[in-house]
């Protein structure tokens, strides 16, 4: 298996604190990576600063062989590394389908607009009737549907998907899991950033747990115990 | 009704129509890079200067427009990127300051070149006119202008809604780090939504320019005008803008013909002021 990304000991800051410590991990590709830890562990932080938004005070990010580190957000993407924030961050203000339109605004992914715009409306159907609804009166599930079909229309090839399940009845968020093994197994890398142990050992081949900043167990989703994640998480 | 009445309530509503366009630019910035564009009068003045200019060769003011535009687009386009982008994110205070010297710099630099004289920008059209009955008449420059008015903002709406770049900068007043995540690049965003501001300040300061004459400091005037449009049509809305610069149009000239001409200007400060104290978020904000 061959490695995707790679994220070398990165310090981020937010003014004078910090809030991720020399953190490191790799995904290889076609993989399902968790990352878990607990309310301001620094999982968002780590993942703005690999999309670029939060500046890297040291360390590396490598995708593909490539210094991606201090590049502008809006070239990571382009060069195929997506990030579905924490909240969704949808356009509000937007209809559902000009939500969807923007994910496609990279010139490379413009090209099969139309086409992918039908995948995600194959993918989450209930878009499809809400296309001309604005995205902010949406409910929550289906605001998530937005978020991921949106990072869809970009044709990425690592997704990181933050917390996705947050605030979600556990039959939506059962409906959009599954939607997301789906996208693995057409080939797609994915990150899944996670609060729930259980769900995501379940959900993932490797796991990361995170607490107070740093990187503290690494394994193989399936040779983790449950026990082991949960005093790595609360720090015991 | 009587004959003056309705000839002021014509002359209002086309004045109207242009006035939309004056508010069109600042409500666009205001709306999306947040930036209070103090030196917006003062660009629709160089726009007019920039087409007197122009007019040493061309002899019409409509047709300078093919130069003054691609002009007024790319001074804008290069001011926010090279200063005003420099600025984002520290609050609201530097930009402020930032257009309030561009206003002050403009102005000296169109005193020191072409004197304090006033000018116009002439045109055969100021003096026809249609008549509509015996003693109702349109003039055919206002009514231009008023429907020039009115298409770039149509125009605008179109492009802000069915293209890339459109949706783009809606997007990024929305959200400014969800529209980088899909790929935006909001400095170049910001540069061509300043760009397009500056376009539709050139288009409505060449008409301001051909249906009143205009010295290098009348700019802040056209602020205020501007400024009451963006209150009255609550900020960022394209059709609001319309609607507001309409109803300021109106009320300015028709407040003017009851209570006296030399009170029209008055009667528009007026206007603000009731509608910051009453309805601060515009009449057409939910
Ligand atoms: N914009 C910000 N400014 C200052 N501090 C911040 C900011 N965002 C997060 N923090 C702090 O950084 C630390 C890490 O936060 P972060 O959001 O990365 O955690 P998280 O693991 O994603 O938590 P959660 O599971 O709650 O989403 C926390 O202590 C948080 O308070
Ligand atoms: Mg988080």
């Amino acid at each position: 298996m061959s490695e995707i990304l790679r994220v070398e000991g990165i310090d981020v800051f937010y003014d004078d604190f910090q809030a991720v410590q020399q953190a490191s991990f790799t995904v290889n590709k076609g993989e399902i990576v968790s990352l878990i830890g607990t309310n301001g562990a620094g999982k968002t932080t780590l993942m703005r600063a690999i999309g670029g938004v939060l500046p890297i005070s040291a360390g590396k990010v490598w995708y593909d062989g490539q210094d991606i580190t201090g590049m502008m957000p809006h070239k990571i993407v382009d060069l195929g590394v997506s990030y579905v924030p924490e909240g969704r961050h949808l356009f509000n203000r937007m209809s559902v389908k000009d939500n969807l339109i923007m994910g496609s605004y990279m010139p490379r992914a413009r090209k099969n607009a139309k086409a992918n715009l039908e995948k995600v409306y194959e993918l989450f159907p209930i878009l499809k009737e809400k296309a001309e609804q604005a995205a902010g009166a949406l409910s929550g599930g289906q605001q998530q549907m937005v978020a991921i079909g949106r990072a869809l229309m970009g044709e990425p090839r690592v997704v990181c998907f933050d917390e996705i399940a947050l605030g979600l009845a556990p039959t939506i968020i059962k409906d959009i899991y599954a939607r997301v093994r789906e996208l693995n197994a057409e080939g797609m890398t994915l990150i899944l950033v996670e609060q729930d142990v259980r769900r995501s050992l379940k959900q993932s081949q490797r796991a990361y747990v995170m607490l107070k900043g740093k990187v503290v167990l690494e394994g193989d989703s399936r040779s983790l115990t449950e026990e082991e994640v949960s005093k790595a998480y609360f720090g015991m | 009704m009587d004959a003056a009445l309705i000839q002021s309530i014509i002359q209002g509503l086309l004045m109207g129509g242009l006035y939309a366009a004056v508010g069109l630019g600042m409500s666009m910035i205001f709306g999306i890079v947040r930036i209070t564009n103090l030196a917006h009068g003062d660009f629709l003045i160089l726009a007019c200067y920039i087409s007197l200019i122009f007019m040493g060769v061309i002899n019409n003011p409509i047709v300078t427009l093919v130069f003054v535009v691609p002009i007024m687009f790319f001074i804008g386009f290069s001011m926010q990127r090279s200063l005003l982008n420099r600025v984002i994110g520290r609050g609201d205070e530097p930009p402020l300051l930032i257009t309030f010297g561009l206003s002050i710099i403009v102005q000296n630099l169109l005193l020191y070149f072409f004197t304090a004289d006033a000018q116009r920008l002439h045109s055969n059209l100021l003096l026809e006119s249609i008549s509509l009955g015996e003693r109702v008449r349109i003039p055919v420059l206002w009514l231009i202008s008023c429907i020039v008015g009115v298409a770039i903002i149509l125009v605008l709406g179109l492009y802000m809604k069915n293209t890339y770049m459109g949706r783009a900068i809606r997007a990024t007043s929305d959200d400014t780090e969800a529209a980088q995540l899909v790929g935006v690049n909001i400095k170049s965003a910001y540069g061509i939504a300043m760009g397009i501001a500056m376009m539709t300040a050139a288009v409505s300061g060449v008409f301001i320019g051909m249906v009143f004459t205009f010295y290098p400091s009348t700019g802040p005037s056209y602020l205020i005008i501007a400024f009451a449009v963006v209150v009255i049509g609550g900020i960022g809305s394209i059709y609001g803008t319309l609607a507001a610069g309409l109803i300021f149009g109106l009320a300015q000239v028709v407040g003017g013909y009851i209570v006296g001409p030399q009170y029209q200007q008055l009667i528009g400060y007026v206007i603000l002021l009731i509608m910051l104290v009453l309805r601060p978020q515009g009449l057409f904000q939910r």
